[in-house]
């Protein structure tokens, strides 16, 4: 079968076998929280996945979510600069207003001033970056520079820390430690080291653990490791969706034993401080 | 952790796919090591099963190898504390299985997720009873 296809119907993630994990998600989440999903695409995958504005946005209201920081796939399109995709996600942002927080992406190995520039001015809340597609490392001079950017006009930065990653903490403390103003969002929880991360992070505040696309399993050893805080609920849609991801963090929490307040933090308010 | 299903609403104990099978054979008393065993050997299956999905390797065998993991009593038996959660696996793994033929891989891998994600949470409440 093809593994890029969407689903025909967005229902079927919530019903039949999935009702009563649904119900449960719904149960779980406070009262009065509104689901922030820091972690979601739109455009064009070279792997030829895709997800439109009007697709992200149509998921979001199904699953009463509220917000999500969307940033172009690996575009096929990208080019040099990643200006193509990038305006796609703009233009999304316009289109659903308050529905969307729009991140840029960038390629270390291009040029890549111009349109940090561009988009710095334009308005984007912060930068997505992935060491396995665009092939760098965390410690490359070239990505060190760009962190030292993005600190310097306070610009968040979330970095892929997740599927197919072998080094995140080693090359990345040095800049944590250079930059502790970056604020930074590590993509998948660090995954394969998450536990060093939680270790090698924990006295930097600015440094946040993103849940989407990990395991139940590894999020319960991630709430006990580290400060509830420090942690914020996404979806990578459309390599995940809602209904499960969501499931996964709260399954994870509720054995955590966190409390309604901390729940919340992680579904909402931990990284709504930095996007009011 | 709490004695309440991990996740879903309780079940009627009706099953929603394959139950228990003619002929098996379940000792009285199950360990706590022996459920969890059990457990872990479906997690192995369901994660094979995840990796097939995603590398298009197979995936119709392998889901099958994973909802025929969950075949059958527990260790415990018809009465024993395991039975709940395999009804509910049973259901999420069977219609994966049916969606992913059907072409439609965001639903049978949300499925596929969740099964996953109760067998590892379930397995960690085993160990901490």
């Amino acid at each position: 079968m093809d593994t890029k296809k969407q689903g025909q119907d967005i229902g079927a993630l919530t019903s039949g076998a999935m009702t009563g994990p649904w119900k449960w998600v719904q149960r779980k989440i406070p009262a009065g929280t509104q689901v922030f999903d820091a972690h979601a695409h739109v455009g064009v995958d070279i792997d030829g996945r895709r997800m439109t504005a009007a697709g992200m946005k149509e998921r979001m209201d199904a699953a009463n979510v509220y917000t999500s920081i969307i940033f172009p796939l690996n575009d096929p399109n990208a080019r040099d600069d990643y200006s193509g995709p990038n305006d796609v996600v703009w233009a999304a942002h316009e289109e659903y207003q308050g529905a969307f927080v729009p991140f840029f992406r960038l390629n270390p190995h291009k040029d890549y001033e111009a349109e940090f520039e561009r988009c710095v001015q334009r308005g984007f809340k912060g930068l997505k970056l992935h060491p396995v597609s665009q092939e760098f490392e965390l410690d490359d001079t070239r990505v060190a520079r760009l962190f030292e950017m993005a600190a310097a006009v306070d610009l968040p930065v979330l970095v892929h820390a997740g599927f197919a990653m072998e080094r995140i903490v080693e090359p990345l403390l040095p800049t944590v430690e250079r930059l502790p103003e970056l604020r930074l969002i590590l993509g998948h929880a660090a995954m394969v080291e998450l536990l060093a991360a939680t270790r090698a992070f924990s006295d930097y505040p600015n440094v946040l653990f993103e849940t989407s696309v990990v395991k139940a399993k590894d999020l319960y050893v991630l709430f006990c490791s580290m400060d509830p805080a420090r942690i914020c609920y996404g979806s990578d849609i459309p390599y995940g969706d809602l209904p499960s991801t969501l499931h996964a963090t709260l399954l994870a929490a509720d054995a955590a034993g966190l409390s309604e307040k901390e729940l919340s933090g992680v579904l909402s308010g931990n990284i709504r401080r930095w996007f009011p | 952790m709490s004695g309440e299903p991990l996740s879903g609403e309780p079940l009627s104990g009706e099953s929603l796919r394959s139950g228990p099978v003619a002929g098996d054979s379940v000792p009285d008393k199950a360990s706590r090591e022996l459920r969890a065993g059990h457990f872990l050997r479906i997690g192995s299956y369901l994660d094979y099963a995840i990796l097939s999905m995603w590398a298009g390797r197979r995936p119709q065998v392998v889901m099958g190898m994973a909802e025929a993991s969950v075949r059958g009593y527990g260790p415990g038996g018809a009465g024993g504390p395991d039975e709940e959660i395999l009804i509910r696996l049973r259901g999420l793994i069977g219609e994966a299985r049916e969606y992913h033929a059907a072409g439609d891989f965001p639903a049978a891998m949300a499925r596929m997720r969740v099964a996953e994600d109760l067998v590892a949470l379930y397995t960690l409440r085993i160990c901490g009873e």
